[in-house]
């Protein structure tokens, strides 16, 4: 028996992860607004993060333009626990 | 929302001071995530040299550049949740009172209140060298009753801080000496 899972759940997860991330820094914000501590250096410094963000984002598309998430993953085989000449136990 | 409006400013009231920490305690903060931010290439580079095999396959390639990006994005967010705990701690000072406003973490700041005319103490603290020579240190102000207790931490000049307090302080004083004496007149 074998157990294999294409690569775009990976994917999934990431976009999760980044659901998770736009949230906690849209709340950071919004304490910056509500405190009326909206000033040069709040702006210059949420202005840092979202533009080191974008680059981020942009790198990431950009190195896994060519992998094809279609490919599975093998997770999960039970040759593993086996030998040549099979179970072991 | 402006600062008068965070504080329920008074008609009569006008702010002296509005002051953070000194930029220079936030430098070690950014100097460790700037460490940090550098670790996915430290890893990368010692895992290519001793471990050439883990990064072969279809698999490897994928997940390592997802793994390196959502570790970034983990920093930069740390990053700016560190920022908000050092930017949004706030005192501000008016012709009336002094307000502190301490961010704890993401979800939990406190609000606290003192009146001018009841300080009875102001106490600096300078400890270390760089605070020395950069001038900066604790404003420790403290009232006769001894729950109300207000610390402006690791501010710029605190010298010149305490003595405007006290001149502020002894105003207020002066000005609620003169309500009450009205008051006793009516």
């Amino acid at each position: 028996m074998s157990v294999a899972i294409p690569l775009y759940i990976f994917l999934f997860i990431y976009f999760v992860f980044l659901a998770v991330f736009l949230s906690f820094s849209l709340i950071n914000f919004y304490h910056v607004i509500i405190t009326a501590s909206f000033t040069l250096v709040s702006f210059t410094m949420s202005f840092f993060i979202l533009a080191i963000t974008i680059l981020t984002l942009y790198l990431t598309a950009s190195l896994l333009s060519g992998v094809d998430w279609q490919t599975t993953v093998l997770v999960f085989d039970s040759s593993w626990f086996s030998g040549p000449s099979g179970p072991s136990f | 929302m402006n600062l008068g409006e965070l504080i329920k400013q008074k008609s009569y009231e006008h702010i002296e001071y509005e002051i953070r920490r000194h930029p220079i305690t936030f430098i070690p903060i950014a100097f460790l995530f700037i460490v940090l931010m550098l670790v996915p290439l430290i890893l990368y580079f010692v895992i290519s040299t001793i471990f050439p095999v883990l990064l072969d396959g279809p698999l490897a390639y994928p997940l390592l550049v997802l793994l390196m990006s959502a570790y970034l994005l983990t920093m930069y967010l740390l990053f700016f949740v560190r920022f908000i705990d050092y930017y949004l701690d706030l005192w501000i000072v008016t012709n009336d009172r002094i307000i502190d406003v301490e961010q704890h973490n993401l979800f939990s700041r406190s609000i606290t209140e003192l009146d001018l005319f009841r300080i009875q103490d102001v106490t600096v603290d300078i400890h270390g060298m760089f605070p020395m020579l950069i001038n900066y240190g604790d404003v420790s102000v403290k009232t006769a009753s001894s729950n109300t207790h207000i610390v402006f931490y690791a501010v710029g000049h605190p010298n010149k801080i305490r003595e405007d307090l006290i001149k502020l302080s002894e105003e207020d004083r002066k000005y609620h000496a003169g309500q009450e004496e009205l008051e006793f007149s009516i």
